[in-house]
């Protein structure tokens, strides 16, 4: 078990090199998406923008908040293109092409590779640096303190909030083996992903329980930061540790289901 | 005992038929008329460690699903298939440790960089060591002479080039089993020579297994004693292969094509005609005159392009029933 992970450790640090090494192959290309990235950054940063200059209260988010909130969210994007969304558009193109043939006869896991090989680096850059320094920023100016728990309970959070957009984001995609094109599911995941750009708390109560326990997008980029602000229910707080865990062994168990309805192509 | 098994497997798909025209695509919205496709239909056959079988037949017979029924890259709807003493389609990783399967119109690599890029992947997803790989590869690069390009970027290779690549990147792991699906397509001569010569090569150094597909009877004749014919699903020959090269080689097609256009009458004293059009004709020919026949078109007709071909594979097994059921299973 430890030599298997391990193994896929390490090719997933291939799987880095070779995504940097392909991408710097294309630099114009590269450097486009990087600026093309830095103009969605300054329409998110608006929202921030907004609530400073007015000074009005989000869902009983302060200015600040909001900007704790925003920074988080841009992290996440980041790391759900960065890391998924490439691989994930990939699967309805990879099915009817029968391109997943090659894979599958590798001994490695096959969920692993269909889902991690390719890691985007320029679009997250822009967003890593501009959340990064909006969490820093509100941090200091909400005068939250940098403790072990504060920092620990962010940083799970965030975790658990990488696995469930996994999850939550690869199962539309997953229908691609049942249906071949996915461009009418997966645009409504897309959309989906903007429900996180601001709190729940701007929403009812019934959609807040939809979002965080039937189809849980926003325990996404919700809970790190409730987790700061210490305005989490036991509920959420169990929840919130549990559902990272239900919904990858979800998505195991679907992704094995999928996978048997694979059919190739082409002979 | 046989390392690779198969028993009575089948393979079927569904899948829809529609009618040409818009109206009938916005009819194909609400009312699908679901068909299945007999792939496979119930193909039994063992192949012996060490071995070399051609597994021919024509467009569609049935010959890649079958191998990716063996790579266990599909599911079969029904019977059995055992390789290296695994089940294929549960994927098991020791199964997946000692074969490997080349399909000439898929990849696995990566196109935007150098090959060796991939070898390096190769080796971690095959766990070879160090040394091992070093000597692997070095034998391989050396052996398909492929070190002026192994470090050029795969989409700048010729097809030629990347073939041989491909081969590298399946052999890194030393398979027991190997399952070869069309390696030659769309090679030239000099290029599926050396694919030939190296899978001979490598059959013999290493004792591998090997079923191989192709078009080319070229490949199959220089490489298996032993051939398997499949038709529209099922096993029509399996036997050696000198008697299915008698029958392919007993007829030639000569294609040729004319300066000005030449009467029916003046080419039909030369063979059967299976194609004409004026300027340019298809001629079946027996293989014994061939050599006569073809001096007298040339000498004869005023010709400016001149092949000779076999026969499509589809027609050889309809000539070997017409023989009278010759089949050995």
């Amino acid at each position: 078990m430890f030599t298997e992970i391990k193994k896929h450790f390490k090719i997933y640090g291939h799987f880095l090199k070779y995504s940097i090494m392909e991408q710097l192959e294309y630099r114009a290309n590269f450097i486009l998406g990087i600026i093309v990235e830095c103009t969605w950054l300054c329409t998110k940063l608006l929202y921030v923008f907004i609530t400073q200059s007015t000074g009005a209260l989000v869902g009983g988010y302060t200015p600040d908040e909001i900007m704790l909130y925003v920074g988080v969210f841009m992290i996440l994007t980041a790391l759900y293109v960065g890391l998924f969304s490439w691989n994930f558009y990939f699967f309805s193109w990879g099915v009817s092409r029968g391109e997943l043939d090659m894979i599958m006869v590798k001994p490695v896991s096959l969920q692993f590779f269909m889902t991690t090989r390719y890691i985007n680096i320029s679009v997250p850059i822009p967003n890593i640096i501009g959340g990064t320094a909006l969490i820093v920023i509100a941090w200091g100016r909400i005068g939250l303190e940098a403790s072990i728990r504060n920092i620990l309970f962010f940083i799970l959070f965030l975790f658990g909030g990488m696995v469930v957009t996994y999850a939550l984001f690869l199962i539309p995609h997953l229908s691609a083996f049942w249906t071949i094109k996915t461009q009418g599911i997966t645009e409504i995941s897309s959309r989906m992903w903007d429900f996180n750009n601001m709190p729940m708390q701007i929403y009812n109560k019934w959609w807040q329980r939809l979002g965080v326990f039937f189809i849980p997008v926003f325990v996404i980029t919700n809970f790190p930061v409730m987790a700061l602000f210490n305005n989490m229910s036991l509920l959420h707080l169990i929840w919130g540790f549990a559902v990272p865990a239900v919904m990858f062994i979800g998505i195991r168990l679907f992704w094995k289901v999928a996978i048997s309805k694979y059919s190739s192509a082409g002979g | 005992m046989a390392i690779i098994q198969v028993k009575d497997l089948t393979k079927n798909y569904d899948y829809y038929s529609k009618e040409q025209g818009l109206k009938n695509s916005f009819k194909n919205v609400f009312n699908r008329k679901k068909l299945i496709k007999e792939a496979v239909k119930s193909i039994s056959f063992d192949i012996e460690k060490g071995e070399i079988v051609g597994f021919i037949g024509p467009n569609g017979a049935g010959k890649t699903t079958t191998l990716k029924m063996l790579s266990g890259i599909i599911v079969p709807t029904g019977g059995s298939a055992v390789v290296n003493g695994f089940k294929p389609w549960e994927r098991k990783k020791q199964f997946k440790m000692n074969f490997s399967i080349v399909m000439g119109q898929k990849t696995q690599l990566n196109w935007d960089l150098p090959a060796l890029e991939t070898f390096y992947l190769n080796k971690h997803i095959y766990e070879i060591n160090d040394t091992e790989f070093k000597k692997t590869l070095d034998g391989l690069t050396e052996q398909l002479d492929v070190a002026d390009f192994i470090k050029k970027q795969v989409r700048r290779l010729s097809l030629g080039e990347r073939m041989r690549m491909e081969f590298i990147a399946a052999l890194l792991h030393k398979p027991k089993v190997l399952l070869l699906d069309e390696p030659t397509i769309g090679l030239d001569l000099i290029s599926q020579r050396t694919i030939r010569e190296f899978i001979r090569n490598y059959n013999q150094e290493t004792g591998s297994t090997i079923l191989l597909t192709s078009h080319y009877m070229g490949d199959i004749e220089s490489l298996c004693k032993r051939a398997i014919i499949i038709n529209e699903g099922v096993i029509a020959y399996d036997g050696e292969l000198s008697h299915v090269s008698d029958t392919i080689n007993k007829i030639k097609l000569i294609k040729v094509q004319f300066t000005e256009k030449v009467p029916k009458s003046d080419i039909e004293k030369f063979g059967v005609i299976k194609e004409y059009d004026g300027v340019s004709a298809v001629i079946e020919a027996d293989k014994n005159g061939l050599k006569e026949c073809s001096k007298a078109i040339l000498d004869t007709l005023p010709v400016v392009d001149f092949n000779i071909e076999d026969i499509p594979i589809e027609e050889a097994i309809s000539l070997m029933y017409e023989k009278g059921g010759e089949t050995e299973e």
